[in-house]
């Protein structure tokens, strides 16, 4: 099985490479039969690097602990759940799993009905099949899934007791899928280059996969915050660990390339810019990649013991040297079409946006390579911890979510100071009422008492857009106001989900303020029959308890707990041992739309004194709830809107959809 | 050995059925050269009607949400019908062009 795997990957690689040369030559010769023939390639790819999946797959599902890859990420207890998420449990098995989903992305390209008749598919299908070729000789050569050992072991040393968490399911995945996604944006904006098709064809091409993209990378890294969260127990869901980092910056330059298309789609410009943003979407993601598996950085997500770093960097050195080079040699091509007009229009707005979320990228990247450079320059590594990008990133974030609320409330090209006036009364006064609310509440942080009046700013000029257009359609339509309103979201999908989006933002954004700023902690030792007291809650230590699982040695401690002095249930927090012996927490957490009041077993002594960690952290269910919104609101704004006319001929007047 | 050989087996099918249908293009056409290009004025008009059509759409909206004013509004509405027009006109042109 392991040998038809590995050779299934090798002809893979055969007709991948054979691929890019077939795509090229039937372009440049036009010779449509060898365009078909390298189609044929790449779906026949996409079969065998699916073959091979399904081979380590059910080597997983059978126990084939004969393979390496399988002994070390799975026993013969692992459950079914995670037996499957062996697959990507480990770096060997997670680049093919990579690799799969470049070949799935590159089939659903090239089967796309809208793509019958692209003249930029060839092209891109070369670069996505060149990406694929790069990632398959890592898999044949350097990380082989299929290595056997010389023998059959009894049993498998089983998954890292931190993975086996329902986040691990999908967070990875989730994440790849992002990474992965945006290999088809850069590659339609490389065959663009290429063929010096440089209007918007090629943005017309990529938006909804950009947004699936960022919509799969922006809930991986949620998921992995909930992970960290409810799994490692120190009571936080971010660390600017370098590798949550490396999720995060490519998301937030796919944020600014979002945003930049629009003003290429409407206005015809800033289209050198969205070509940099792209080229640097996907190589951050490479980046990402390069980081977790080159050993440069220290993180908690490091795969060890792998030698991949030296071709991931010169991947991402042919990646930019290749896409900048071929962009600065197109750049007379990719002159606008338009000009500002005004400080005050949404495309300053847009374009100020931009800038703060490439410059946030930019100084997460900074603070992430910090101790390289420090390294290279001083011969010493200094880490930079969260207090800097904290303190530098929450300003820019705060303008970000700002500008987030002007620009739906300002025009295209200009406008008047009268109508801009008019349009942020009502806003402004909502949140300034918000604001007088907090400051007669005396929450104390004025930084945090800001940051509630951005957002609830930013909300309210959200709802009154709406209500506008609502009010707008119902006066032409004579609809009433509940048809009226899903008509508007129906009507301009792509602009509404967007708002939709900027709610689950304004969400995640409270739930970050809340627990940073108003979080309290306390550690104590305590024997049963004693109380924690915090934060108006009472936690009546009742009991230390142990048991043994097959595979584990459990031990918890449980708590009555009383909310200002009312019974609001029970409390039990665990910490484990594995067969190695190696402890995990399980925090119990007790969770409400307000708070969540989080306890972590740290020791115990022989005399029954056992030290725990409490934590009220404010707000974090909106973090949680503000995923499920964004899911919400990047599907709607990624569902295609209908053709309102059908497109008959070249004298077709066809009213068509955004993409 | 018989492993061996069922390994082998498979691999040497696995060839055959992936170069036949590779190649498959070669033997169901006489290669041709495509007349892709030819359309290529046409394709670019009509993907710049359809960005003045939902720049149109998209005025509309702010103009009924009392985002832009009634003058600005005007303005742009005549600006992009007129260049909505003129595309029309040429994607009209280049069709009769091409037959």
């Amino acid at each position: 099985m392991a040998d038809v795997g590995y050779f299934s990957l090798a002809l893979a690689l055969v007709v991948s490479v054979y691929s890019i040369f077939a795509f090229v030559l039937g372009v440049r010769g036009k010779n449509q039969v060898l365009i078909s023939s390298a189609r044929n390639g790449l779906l026949a790819g996409t079969g065998l690097i699916s073959l091979s999946t399904i081979i380590l797959l059910i080597s997983f599902l059978t126990h084939n602990f004969q393979i390496e890859y399988v002994a070390r990420y799975s026993s013969s207890d692992t459950s079914l759940a995670y037996l499957i998420s062996g697959l990507w449990a480990g770096n060997d098995g997670s680049l093919l799993f990579w690799t799969w989903l470049i070949s799935l992305i590159a089939a659903v390209v090239i089967l796309q009905k809208r793509n019958v008749g692209n003249d930029l598919v060839p092209y891109a299908s070369a670069i996505i099949m060149a990406t694929q070729a790069f990632f398959l000789i890592l898999v044949l050569f350097i990380s082989n899934p299929f290595t056997e050992l010389g023998f059959m072991p009894a049993d498998g040393l089983g998954l890292n007791p931190l993975l086996e968490n329902p986040g691990m399911i999908i967070h990875p995945p989730s994440l790849l899928i992002g990474y992965v996604g945006f290999t088809v944006p850069f590659a339609f904006a490389m065959a663009a280059l290429l063929m010096r098709r440089l209007n918007d064809e090629w943005i017309v091409a990529v938006r909804r996969w950009t947004l699936v993209a960022w919509l799969f990378l922006g809930i991986g890294n949620l998921i992995g915050a909930w992970w960290a969260y409810v799994e490692l127990g120190w009571g936080g869901f971010w660390a600017w660990d370098p590798v949550e980092n490396a999720g995060f910056m490519p998301w937030l330059v796919a944020t600014a390339f979002l945003h930049s298309i629009m003003m290429q789609r409407r206005r015809g410009m800033l289209k050198v810019w969205n070509m940099v943003l792209i080229i640097l979407t996907f190589s951050l993601s490479i980046f990402g990649t390069f980081l977790t598996r080159s050993g440069i950085l220290s993180s908690v997500h490091d795969f060890n013991d792998t030698n991949l770093g030296p071709f991931f960097l010169t991947f991402l050195i042919i990646i930019l040297v290749g896409s900048i080079g071929l962009l600065l040699y197109r750049r007379d091509g990719l002159k606008g079409e338009a000009e500002m007009e005004s400080l005050i229009s949404r495309e300053s707005t847009f374009l100020l946006n931009n800038l703060l979320l490439v410059g946030a990228a930019f100084a997460i990247f900074l603070g992430t390579i910090f101790p390289v450079i420090s390294e290279a320059v001083r011969g010493v590594k200094i880490t930079v911890g969260a207090p800097f990008f904290n303190q530098v990133n929450g300003p820019i974030f705060l303008g970000v979510i700002l500008l987030t609320g002007v620009c739906s409330l300002i025009g295209w090209r200009r406008a008047s100071v009268k109508n801009l006036l008019r349009a942020f009364l009502w806003p402004l006064a909502g949140a300034v009422i918000v604001l007088l609310i907090l400051i007669i509440s005396r929450i104390g942080q004025g930084y945090a008492i800001l940051a509630f009046f951005i957002c609830s700013f930013v909300l309210f000029t959200i709802f009154y857009e709406w209500f506008r257009g609502t009010r707008a359609r119902h006066r032409i339509r004579r609809e009433n106001y509940l048809k009226a309103f899903f008509g508007l979201l129906g009507a301009n999908r792509p602009r509404y989900g967007g708002y939709i989006v900027h709610i689950a933002i304004i969400f995640i954004s409270v739930g970050v303020v809340g627990s940073t700023f108003y979080g309290t902690e306390t550690e104590v030792a305590i024997k049963p029959g004693e109380t924690i007291t915090i934060n108006g809650y009472n936690l009546v230590y009742d009991k230390m308890d142990s048991y043994k699982t097959q595979s584990r040695d459990v031990v918890n401690a449980t708590f009555t707990v009383y909310k200002n002095n009312k019974l609001v249930g029970e409390l039990i927090s665990e910490k484990y041992f594995d067969e190695d012996y190696q402890p995990v927490s399980e925090v119990a957490i007790r969770s409400t739309l307000l708070e969540d009041l989080y306890v972590i077993l740290v020791g115990w002594e022989k005399d029954g004194t056992t030290a725990f960690k409490v934590l009220v952290n404010p707000m974090v269910n909106w973090l949680w709830i503000g995923g499920g919104v964004m899911i919400l609101g990047g599907l709607i704004a990624m569902w295609p809107e209908r053709q309102k006319l059908p497109v008959t001929g070249a004298n077709s007047r066809g009213v068509v959809s955004d993409d | 050995m018989t492993n061996f050989f069922a390994v082998v087996l498979f691999a040497v099918v696995l060839i055959v059925l992936t170069f036949a249908w590779v190649f498959y293009p070669f033997f169901r056409h006489k290669a041709r050269l495509s007349g892709a290009g030819e359309n290529e004025k046409l394709r670019e008009l009509r993907s710049e009607r359809d960005t003045t059509y939902s720049m149109l759409k998209e005025l509309e909206f702010d103009y009924q949400s009392g985002i832009i004013t009634e003058e600005d509004y005007k303005e742009l509405e005549a600006r992009y019908k007129g260049k909505a027009i003129s595309t029309l006109r040429e994607i009209d042109d280049a069709g009769r062009d091409g037959g």
